[in-house]
């Protein structure tokens, strides 16, 4: 994403894109959501929370495949997003957990 | 216990007390938590508890009261960390555009570049984990901030294509990966109690997403225009920079910015609970080691109010082992020691006289005289010496013999762990889920004038599926 998206959206849909608030849309995601997240999913075990944000964000990029567009780019972000914030937390809690 | 008023003042942030942490003596209430050794060959422990022992009961803290409890040294990890994510993502997110752009670098190239560059990184960030451990937090945040400073000012300021690979190769993977991998948890462990841990690693995520943020936000505003720099700069007066490259140089002045903090408020300290129910908690997840009890007592000693009234203190913290010279002999074992060298030395002594006799072919008759006596004083001070460096490698050798053995135990007992395999195919999953994955798609660069970009992401990412869900 982070090497890929830039150029592809420059080069498909021209400069005058926002190309780095799209991709700025992750980290503010990743600012506000894990403390979102573990509020809501703190009752659920570390598994059940991290399989479905894995499969959200393996599916993410689909969206380019149904429209290839900024939209979609846009959607491919935020479900991206969305995933990461489930279950990169949870793994880090994880491994903490976990000691030898 | 002296009053409030007599505490001494607090130590300046900038040099605190140096503490001295002792081995062994484990507090008696370590009985409460039954230890158990998890691989049979190592010293590492498992922390079962057993029963409750506190008397307290466990209060319940606000957010805002766990963060009050933060020490203030929390805040410049933090500070440091947003300087150098603003750093890392500033030019991360664009390094693909400005190779192109700026120096003129073909797809092909700036693929083959940045997945060389990927590798390094995992190489550096492996050896960064090390040098944290031997070096500590402050030298390895300096060395590798200084490093950082002049990639980071080569890839703003230069021109020429060689210049931006030499920083992007040679200088960058050190600078970026030393300090991406686990400085901050290092630090911000060390100076966490497991009661405001959570916490301080929250913040630490959000600080690390705001500053890319802030540096996507950046970048595009600052792209669309090029700027003519004032005509009173030495060198660089007049020309014309890109957006881009504006943008690259404020990520440099972040990089300067942060290692003028490391340099002056950056140090290896470490949090020592003062109460004892905090101490019991962070046996086996905390950093700091075990602390005697006159030590203990004397930190409760020197601990002024506020220290107190937060139930920790904040110290330097010791030498880690490894840079700890070895443990001294005991007298006896001394003594033993000086009488074998004695020994060992005397039969050299007489080896070699017998050897240069038998070289001279006894013709000198016997080798006494006059200068016979310093020459045989200083044969015997080279035979102590050399018996003392042979006993000092035969010792190394025997430790390191132990060491791999025992490490040959430990793996061996680990590859036959059901868990093990387990983590490590989820490693391997998340390995190809995570956007670093996507990072290095770069390799894919065709693919990125098409409309067939999601192709080879949902192909890595359909590896999750296979995530084994006995996990659980």
């Amino acid at each position: 994403m982070d090497q890929l998206l830039p150029p592809f959206l420059e080069r498909n849909y021209g400069e005058d894109v926002p190309i780095f608030l799209i991709h700025s849309l992750n980290m503010w995601i990743g600012m506000f959501g894990p403390s979102l997240a573990a509020a809501l999913t703190m009752h659920l075990e570390a598994f059940e929370v991290m399989l479905p944000g894995l499969w959200v964000m393996a599916l993410s990029p689909a969206w380019l495949a149904f429209d290839p567009s900024v939209e979609a780019v846009v959607c491919w972000i935020v479900f991206l997003s969305l995933g990461e914030v489930l279950w990169s937390p949870r793994l880090s809690a994880w491994i903490a957990s976990v000691r030898l | 216990m002296p009053s409030q008023s007599s505490q001494p003042d607090p130590p300046p942030a900038a040099a605190p007390m140096r503490l001295n942490f002792g081995t062994g003596n484990a507090s008696p209430r370590a009985a409460a938590l039954l230890r158990v050794p998890m691989l049979s060959g190592s010293n590492q422990h498992g922390a079962v508890r057993v029963h409750e022992t506190s008397s307290k009961k466990k209060k319940h803290l606000s957010a805002w009261a766990v963060f009050k409890m933060l020490p203030k040294e929390v805040y410049i990890v933090l500070l440091i960390d947003l300087l150098n994510s603003y750093r890392s993502f500033g030019f991360r997110s664009v390094q693909y555009i400005y190779l192109v752009n700026e120096f003129g670098v073909s797809d092909l190239d700036a693929g083959k570049l940045l997945g060389v560059q990927a590798w390094l990184m995992v190489v550096f960030g492996m050896l960064g984990a090390m040098l944290v451990d031997s070096w500590g937090v402050r030298n390895t945040a300096i060395t590798a901030l200084s490093v950082a400073a002049v990639s980071r000012g080569l890839l703003a300021f230069g021109q020429e294509r060689n210049t931006m690979v030499f920083a992007l190769i040679a200088l960058a993977p050190f600078g970026e990966a030393v300090l991406s991998t686990g400085i901050y948890t290092v630090a911000l462990k060390k100076l966490t109690t497991p009661t405001t841990r959570g916490l301080a690693f929250g913040v630490q995520y959000g600080v690390f997403n705001l500053a890319g943020a802030l540096a996507d936000v950046a970048a595009d505003t600052l792209r669309k225009s090029d700027i003519m720099l004032p005509r009173w700069l030495p060198w660089l007066g007049g020309t014309y920079w890109s957006g881009l490259r504006v943008h690259v140089f404020f990520t440099w002045l972040a990089v300067l910015a942060a290692l003028a903090v490391s340099v002056a408020c950056l140090y290896d300290t470490v949090l020592v609970p003062l109460d004892e129910d905090e101490r019991e908690a962070a046996k086996g997840s905390a950093s700091p080691g075990p602390v005697t009890s006159p030590l203990l007592a004397e930190l409760r000693h020197s601990a002024n109010a506020a220290e107190r009234a937060r139930g920790y203190a904040v110290r330097i913290a010791p030498k880690t082992a490894a840079a700890q010279p070895p443990p001294l002999p005991t007298a006896s074992e001394s003594e033993d020691e000086d009488e074998d060298d004695q020994d060992e030395a005397s039969n050299y002594e007489a080896f070699e006289e017998r050897s240069s006799a038998a070289a001279s072919g006894g013709s000198k008759g016997g080798g006494g005289g006059a200068g016979a006596a310093p020459q045989r004083q200083r044969r015997r001070r080279r035979a102590t010496a050399l018996t003392a460096a042979r006993r000092l490698v035969a010792s190394w050798l025997r430790l390191a013999q132990e060491h791999a053995s025992s490490a040959g135990k430990s793996l061996l007992e680990l590859l036959g762990m059901r868990a093990f395999w387990r983590a490590l195919w989820l490693s391997c999953c998340l390995l190809f889920v995570s956007k670093q994955v996507l990072a290095c798609a770069c390799l894919c660069l065709p693919a990125s004038t098409c409309d067939y970009l999601w192709l080879p992401m949902v192909a890595c990412d359909c590896l999750c599926f296979f995530v084994p869900t006995e996990c659980h």
